[in-house]
C-alpha cells in the first residue's frame, strides 16, 4: 500500500506540492492560499506519519561491552 | 531503545513538547529547503536537546514521498529544483546501491581518487526495514538524475572524501580520532581514522592498509559504544562494510540509524556476513577513542 495514502487528503497536497514538485513551503502556502503555518504543520505531520511507516523495531543489546573493548 | 522514530520522546533528556515542535518544523523544513546558518545552530542545538530524535528521519521520510507514484510525473520547473540539501542527501545515500558500472562511472569522475575505494555505505543490519525503500528509492532518483537531473549525480559522487572534509570543518564536535590496530591480523599495517559529530550523528570511517575481506566469508563491522546510551556498556551497531581486494584507501559513510548521544569509544570487529547483533569480540580489529 502506498504510504501517502495514509495521509489525509491535505497532508498528500503539502507533501505533493513541497516534497514531489519542490516548492518552498511559502510557495506551497501562496499556492493554496491558506496561511505558511498551515502548510508547515501538514508537512511535519505528514513526514511524522510517513516516518512511522517506515520505522523499525527496537534493537536489541550486543553483548561487546566497553570494558572488554578497552 | 529506538530512535528511529522521531515520536519517541521519552527519553531522560528530552525537553518541554515547545521546543520538540520546534526540532520538528527545522528537521521538516530542512528536508524541504535550504535553512539559514541561525536556524542550523538552532537545530543543533535542539538535537543535544532531544538525543532521541533520529536527524535523519525527515530526510528519509521526504525521499520516500518523493518517490511515491504522483500524477503530474513530467518533471517541471519546480522539480527540477529539488532543494540542493535534500538532493544531496538523497544522491549520496543512493550511490551506495548502485549497480558496478555506476561504481566504475564514479571512479573515473573521481580522477584524483584513483586507488581508492570510495563511498562504500555502512549499512546497519537491523535498519534494512527502512533502509531498504529508502535506498531503492534514492537509487532510483540517481538513476533519473542521468536524464533529467545531472546536477546530482557527478556533485554527490565524488565528495564523499570532501564530505568527510566539511564534516570536521563544519561540526564543532566533529573529530578525525586515529585507529589503534589490535591483535586480529587483518589489522597488521592498517591506519586510519574515524571522524565522528555526535551532534549530527553522523560521520567516516578511513582505513588504509586494512585487510580485504571476502563478503562470502565475513565482514567487518562497526560499533559505536554510547556514553549517554541506555546502557553506556552496549555499543550501537555502526554497520557492516567491506574492503575490496586491491583498495589502498577505503573512506566508509556511517549510517547509523540509532541515535549515539555520546560517542565514547569506536570498534571494529570481523563477524560473519551480514553482522551480529550479539558480538564474541574474538577477532578485535581496531579501536578509537576520542
Amino acid at each position: 500500500m502506498s504510504a501517502m495514502k495514509m495521509l489525509s487528503l491535505e497532508q498528500q497536497e503539502a507533501i505533493r506540492l513541497t516534497v514531489q514538485r519542490g516548492l518552498t513551503q511559502q510557495e506551497a502556502a501562496t499556492a493554496l492560499s491558506i496561511p505558511l503555518g498551515t502548510v508547515k504543520t501538514r508537512v511535519r505531520s505528514a513526514l511524522l506519519a510517513l516516518n512511522l511507516v517506515l520505522n523499525t523495531p527496537a534493537r536489541r543489546p550486543s553483548s561487546l561491552t566497553m570494558e572488554a573493548a578497552q | 531503545m529506538s530512535t528511529t522514530n522521531p515520536i519517541n520522546n521519552s527519553g531522560p533528556n528530552a525537553s518541554g513538547p515547545a521546543s520538540l515542535e520546534r526540532l520538528y518544523d527545522l528537521l521538516a523544513t530542512r528536508a524541504l529547503e535550504e535553512i539559514t546558518t541561525t536556524e542550523s545552530a538552532e537545530l543543533d542545538a535542539l538535537l543535544r536537546q532531544h538525543p532521541q530524535v533520529d536527524p535523519a528521519s525527515f530526510d528519509l521520510a521526504a525521499a520516500s514521498a518523493f518517490m511515491e507514484p504522483r500524477a503530474d510525473a513530467k518533471p517541471s520547473a519546480h522539480s527540477a529544483a529539488l532543494p540542493t540539501e535534500l538532493a544531496d542527501r538523497i544522491a549520496l545515500a543512493a550511490v551506495a546501491e548502485l549497480t558496478a558500472n555506476a561504481a566504475a562511472h564514479r571512479a573515473k569522475e573521481a580522477s584524483s581518487d584513483r586507488g581508492s575505494f570510495r563511498i562504500a555505505h555502512a549499512r546497519p543490519r537491523l535498519a534494512r526495514s527502512i533502509t531498504l525503500p529508502w535506498l531503492a528509492a534514492a537509487a532510483g532518483l540517481a538513476l533519473a538524475a542521468v536524464s533529467w537531473w545531472p546536477r546530482i549525480f557527478p556533485a554527490a559522487i565524488s565528495t564523499v572524501a570532501q564530505q568527510r572534509q566539511a564534516l570536521l570543518a563544519q561540526a564543532s564536535d566533529a573529530k578525525a580520532l586515529p585507529w589503534a590496530p589490535q591483535a586480529d591480523p587483518t589489522a597488521k599495517g592498517m591506519a586510519g581514522d574515524i571522524v565522528w559529530s555526535d551532534s549530527l550523528n553522523r560521520g567516516y570511517i578511513r582505513f588504509t592498509g586494512l585487510a580485504a575481506n571476502d563478503p562470502k566469508a565475513n565482514q567487518y563491522q562497526l560499533w559505536i559504544f554510547d556514553a549517554k546510551g541506555a546502557d553506556a556498556n552496549f555499543p550501537v551497531d555502526g554497520g557492516v562494510f567491506d574492503i575490496p581486494a586491491g583498495v589502498t584507501e577505503a573512506i566508509i559513510l556511517i549510517d547509523a540509524k540509532i541515535r549515539v548521544g555520546q560517542a565514547a569509544v569506536f570498534a571494529v570487529t570481523v563477524e560473519r556476513p551480514g553482522g551480529v547483533v550479539v558480538t564474541t569480540k574474538e577477532r578485535l580489529v581496531a579501536l578509537a577513542k576520542p
